[in-house]
């Protein structure tokens, strides 16, 4: 994802879970200690271990990482209306206002004004929460945005590893405390071991802390159960990425070394079905490691994908895929907007806004920005006026999902528009072929190419995800993920001394 | 007992991995001792894994079937050394750490004795020099590569591009065999059906050509990714295919005779052994495709320089460590039967860079910039017959 593409790159390897490095140092010895200390220690431990791994690949932001974790720990405790119960019923009432407000229960007008008003007339303690509160969230809102725009600008200003990640956990978190469904966390070390923590830092899940909160103790103790488990997930992720992923990165670079101009037209949609695909898995397979990492050390699993490409709508698609960052946008920016309770005007108004606030995270450059825009239309035209027909329409409804998500795909992953543009016309070749398009270049890619898109195509059907995880104690299928971690660290290994991977000369 | 029921894939993958790094480390200095060294950080058992694709395992024998790091071959100064080099990255193109031509390599050089130099070239051209045309080939001109290796690295300054700067050796080659006098010939306008009879021969780049240059109804492409002047005449490397199976160039070449034969190659060898090393085994690979196709043109083509940003930042691929070869390549011209072509004269910027935006990858001309190389060649037709050509 662009999350993790315009953010620095790790010099040490030290939070690339694809690299042999993580795979057989940092991570066993982590988890060699983990087990190893007492379960008091273990919060701090994952604490300082990820800090120490951030600082490997990130030796001056990890200064910022720390100190953003700071401050909004302090904004918690500030926060946190349960530290004081003598005062809750005091602020109920407030509380429960405020929290129509967000949720969007509040009346359709005026709310603005509302506020204003039990703003002006609150009580000083209040205020001061409610001041403080915005406070925080522009704190974390400007930092994010600063750095997005200073590299919109100077694509060398490199954004620090993780920071829309953890901009957003932190976010999430404060809004949680400010709306009172979660106490602030009164350990800086666990609020620290949550923000910071190392299978996450880099591309999430986004986890809730509330969703964290009580196995952030690390009282369940380890469980062998867990440990395979995890193992599994983990080793079924490396999979994902390494062998399909970065196989299909080969297609896609293939056709950026052609130039679009010069390429077939079905070769245009084997390209969008083959970067499709390859960024699912390489995404999944990112979510799975980092999931299984934390559900060896007992945090709760969290499902970042749910087999996307079987939905049947755009919306349903976005409901499937990095479903902890649509959750966000639903929980504090759709919901909070009024959602769908303030009539088809205003609703459609509020889904644009999210999907452009969604292209916006991924990536700072007009492209992303289209992105979110096309996938706003479709999703209010689905709402307004779709919605039956693909409900009725089980295969239509299915082609419409797979022609228009590789189609937003392209969007997402070619920055110039010009060449966007070029792109789109090799796609639907309104202006003819281009003499320099050489005919036969689908089948060679295709030839090269069709075993993996194949597979990865398979393991796209909801039954196939089924029939692995229920079989997922078999001894074939343990089999076929040992023979499979070592044909992925097979090709990781030669891969580390093969910089040209992607392009043989 | 009880962990390995639990958690069978845990426990299997801890043991294996252990199993590895000991594997690893107990080989270290036996079959793994080219693998995981310099700047690889990987773990030990990664060894054992770029072992297998070279296709050495635990169970190798130590010693005869072990690929030759590249220095050590290069520094034998022996053909054969350099053809051994070609190994350690497999087909490829990768290239092991510490095999390649390192930033020094412009000082190696430089500062390669000329003798040795000397002496190897003799070395090869000697052993080419068997073939019917083989004493053609002018004394190489060292000079060429040592003012070049010292030189800026500004390829636009530092080579002469076009025919205008070779030299007076390379004006009067000597006297063929076959009586021709010493006639050479001036480059000249043709068209495509010139290269009706034409062959190419070369890496991905060739291939780009093939896919992209609209020549695929005239001439003929032996080309494969990755492909390299020491693998070029490997009997087990059958990488031409043709409708009754896969060939080597030796059998294809002996199978037809072409008028024009085109040979780029070089930028994947440039990981591997020195300039010299390199140079050694072109002069045969070219002496070995005039004995084969004695009546050929055969045009030599200077290796395409890289794009801006991979020239500032690579330190094996750059376009310095391009020109250093090309100059190399460029004494092989006799203008007679061997000719130098260059088409960094129309591909690349004035700092010799390829043209910004002509190069997704940095490497490869995008699809539709090898119509430039192609109208380049066309702009260059030897016509041997034609009345008053020749000088």
């Amino acid at each position: 994802m662009a999350g993790i593409g315009t953010e620095a790159l790790d010099g040490f390897n030290t939070l690339v879970f694809g690299s042999l490095e993580f795979l057989f140092r940092y991570l066993p010895l982590f988890l060699l200690i983990f087990c190893l200390i007492p379960q008091k220690a273990r919060c701090f431990w994952l604490l300082a271990y990820s800090l120490l791994l951030y600082w490997a690949g990130e030796p001056w932001y990890v200064f910022l990482l720390v100190g953003m974790a700071a401050v909004n720990y302090l904004f918690g405790l500030s926060l946190d209306r349960r530290k004081r119960p003598e005062e809750a019923d005091e602020t109920a009432e407030d509380a429960e206002g405020v929290r129509r407000w967000l949720t969007g229960e509040a009346r359709p007008e005026g709310e603005w004004k509302e506020l204003f008003v039990r703003e002006a007339h609150a009580e000083p303690d209040d205020r001061n929460r409610r001041l403080l509160f915005v406070l925080a969230l522009f704190c974390n809102l400007f930092l994010l945005s600063w750095f997005k725009w200073n590299n919109a600008f100077d694509k060398s200003y490199l954004l620090p590893v993780g920071l829309s990640f953890y901009t957003f956990k932190n976010l999430s978190y404060l809004i949680d405390v400010y709306r009172g469904e979660t106490a602030a966390e009164r350990s800086p070390v666990r609020f620290g071991a949550y923000l910071c923590m190392f299978p996450q830092i880099v591309s999430g899940p986004i986890m809730r802390y509330r969703e964290a909160a009580g196995e952030l103790s690390f009282e369940r103790g380890i469980s062998l159960y867990r440990l395979e488990s995890g193992t599994k997930r983990i080793v079924a992720g490396l999979a994902a990425k390494v062998l399909i992923a970065d196989r299909l990165a080969i297609l896609w670079n293939d056709l950026q070394t052609v130039g679009f101009e010069s390429i077939s037209t079905p070769l245009a949609w084997l390209g969008a079905a083959g970067y499709s695909l390859q960024l699912y898995f390489d995404f999944w397979g990112y979510s799975l490691i980092a999931v299984g990492i934390g559900e060896i050390i007992g945090l709760p699993v969290i499902r970042n994908f749910h087999h996307p490409y079987a939905s049947r709508s755009v919306s349903e698609f976005y409901r499937r895929w990095h479903m902890t960052l649509g959750s966000f946008f639903r929980d504090y920016v759709y919901i909070p907007l009024g959602g769908n309770r303030k009539g088809r005007g205003r609703t459609a108004c509020n889904l644009l806004a999210v999907w452009l606030l969604t292209g916006l995270w991924h990536g700072n450059s007009v492209n992303f920005l289209l992105w979110g825009f096309a996938l706003g239309v479709f999703i209010v035209l689905e709402r307004l006026a779709l919605r039956p027909f693909l409900e009725k329409h089980c295969l239509l409804s299915h082609l419409y999902v797979l022609l228009v998500i590789p189609l937003t795909w392209m969007v997402f992953a070619i920055p110039s528009l010009r060449e966007m543009g070029i792109y789109f016309l090799r796609l639907f070749p309104l202006a003819g072929r281009p003499e320099t398009v050489n005919p036969g270049d689908f089948l060679k890619e295709l030839r090269s190419f069709a075993p993996t898109l194949l597979i990865a195509a398979v393991f796209c059907v909801p039954a196939v995800g089924r029939w692995c995880e229920r079989h997922k104690n078999d001894t074939a299928v343990i089999a076929a993920l040992f023979a499979l971690f070592w044909l992925a660290v097979y090709q990781m290994a030669n891969a580390v001394n093969n910089p040209f991977m992607y392009a043989n000369f | 007992m009880k962990l390995l029921k639990r958690c069978p894939l845990a426990v299997l993958l801890a043991v294996s991995a252990l199993a590895l790094t000991a594997v690893a480390f107990a080989n270290r200095n036996g079959i793994y001792r080219e693998y995981g060294n310099g700047k690889n950080t990987a773990p030990a058992l990664a060894m054992v894994f770029e072992g297998a694709k070279d296709g050495v395992f635990p169970w190798s024998p130590d010693g005869g079937d072990m690929p030759a790091m590249a220095d050590a071959a290069a520094e034998s100064g022996s053909p054969d050394g350099g053809s051994a080099a070609a190994h350690p990255g497999g087909p490829d193109g990768g290239f092991p750490e510490g095999a390649g031509l390192m930033p020094e390599a412009g000082g190696t050089a430089a500062n390669a004795p000329e003798e040795e130099a000397e002496r190897q070239t003799a070395e090869a051209l000697e052993e080419a020099a068997d073939g019917p045309d083989g004493g053609e080939i002018p004394d190489r001109a060292s000079e060429g590569a040592e003012s070049e290796a010292s030189g800026e690295t500004d390829p636009g300054a530092g080579v002469p591009y076009g025919t205008e700067g070779t030299s007076e050796a390379e004006a009067q080659p000597q006297t063929p065999e076959d009586g021709d006098e010493d006639v050479t010939w001036d480059f000249v306008q043709v068209d495509a059906s010139y290269l009706d009879d034409a062959l190419f021969i070369g890496d991905s780049r060739t291939q780009g050509l093939f896919e992209y240059g609209g020549l695929e109804d005239h001439a003929t492409f032996f080309c494969k990714t990755s492909l390299t002047i020491y693998d070029l005449f490997k009997n087990e490397l059958a990488f031409i295919k043709t409708d009754a199976g896969s060939q080597t160039l030796t059998q294809a070449l002996s199978e037809r005779q072409y008028g024009k034969i085109y040979l780029m190659l070089g930028i994947n060898e440039m990981g591997t052994g020195t300039p010299e090393s390199f140079f050694t085994e072109y002069a045969k690979a070219v002496m070995q495709i005039r004995q084969l196709q004695p009546d050929a043109i055969l045009f030599v083509q200077g290796i395409m320089h890289v794009a801006a940003k991979k020239n500032a930042s690579d330190p094996i691929f750059n376009n310095f460590n391009i020109d250093v070869r090309n100059v190399e390549i460029q004494t092989l011209e006799d203008k007679r039967d061997i000719f130098y072509l260059d088409v960094n004269e129309v591909v690349c910027d004035e700092n010799g860079n390829l043209f910004d935006g002509w190069s997704f990858d940095q490497v490869h001309l995008k699809g539709k910039y090898y119509q430039v190389w192609k109208d380049f060649l066309l702009q260059h037709g030897i016509v041997r017959e034609q009345e008053g050509n020749g000088n």
